[in-house]
């Protein structure tokens, strides 16, 4: 399946990535660009935050941001672990 | 209320893993490639499908614009396909979020721009002063012009957004109107109920008029550029 659809769609497809959307690859780079500086101007706010809220930083208790997906994938291996020990 | 009206605008996850990756390239799915000489049906309407729309949409391009198509035919169908998609109860529509049209927007406009000071740099400069323009006001013109230049990208984005949020809203609300308004007012509750039918159906005109619009748009800005 993976040698068919080298076949049908990679290798026409790739003056398209090379020569065709030259331009496209600029302009998203500029998107990263922006991505990045707004990610990075988030974190900047939220360490701000942080400090400014809690001046003396409790042990282990440091990113309030570890939510999401990170805290998930946390939650399911501890459950894992838990399970493979008893 | 308030909590619900906005839940379908959240970036869906599942046990805490994000699956927005895997809803955006669904609509991918729903299109067979042709594999035979002659094809089913399906696949014979949507080669039709992609005939019309790219012919009505490329004639107007030189040979160095028609290399877009395969982008554009690709973009038009992924944003018709995810705002219909979007139309069914309790689904997510990825083109709802500003960060998705714009992560579309910039990429796209960018390249317009770059390709039009790349191959016509003269001709691209000059699309920022207007011919007959009178002497006085040229300063002034050249600025507007930029501006409104800088301001493409942002419009494309959050033309799509607020037309496809706004609608998704606006069903909302209404369908929970007519539903609290059964128990009051029957009638009333009737009327809410033909207003929301009828904004299903521009709700459904939307999603196809926001994705041509939006192809549209790139189209002419790399009509202007090559």
């Amino acid at each position: 399946m993976l040698q068919s659809r080298v076949k049908n769609v990679r290798i026409p497809t790739k003056p398209y990535y090379t020569q065709v959307y030259q331009e496209i690859w600029v302009g998203r780079r500029l998107k990263g660009f922006i991505v990045y500086k707004i990610r990075s101007a988030d974190k900047k706010k939220q360490s701000k935050a942080l400090n400014a809220s809690s001046p003396a930083p409790a042990h282990g208790d440091h990113e309030p941001a570890l939510r999401g997906w990170k805290n998930g994938l946390a939650g399911l291996i501890g459950n894992v672990r838990h399970r493979v020990d008893l | 209320m308030n909590e619900n009206l906005f839940a379908s605008f959240i970036t869906p996850t599942v046990m805490g893993l994000p699956i927005v990756i895997l809803i955006i390239m669904f609509p991918s799915m729903l299109f067979p490639a042709p594999f035979r000489l002659i094809n089913n049906r399906l696949i014979s309407l949507q080669y039709w499908l992609i005939r019309l729309t790219s012919k009505q949409m490329m004639t107007i391009h030189n040979h160095k614009g028609q290399t877009w198509s395969l982008m554009l035919m690709s973009l038009i169908m992924f944003i018709g396909t995810t705002n219909l998609l979007g139309l069914l109860p309790h689904s997510f529509t990825p083109t709802t979020q500003l960060s998705m049209n714009l992560g579309m927007a910039i990429p796209l406009w960018a390249g317009t721009v770059v390709t039009g000071f790349r191959n016509k740099t003269k001709a691209s400069l000059a699309h920022f002063l207007p011919q007959g323009t009178p002497t006085p006001l040229i300063p002034m013109l050249v600025i507007i012009e930029t501006i409104s230049l800088f301001i493409q990208p942002v419009a494309l984005a959050v033309r799509l957004t607020a037309n496809i949020t706004a609608g998704h809203l606006l069903m909302h609300l209404i369908g929970g109107a007519t539903l609290a308004l059964m128990s009051i007012n029957t009638p009333t509750a009737l009327i809410t109920f033909i207003v929301l039918i009828l904004l299903t159906i521009l709700e459904f005109a939307v999603a196809m008029i926001q994705a041509y619009v939006f192809t549209l748009l790139v189209s002419l800005y790399l009509h202007d550029n090559t």
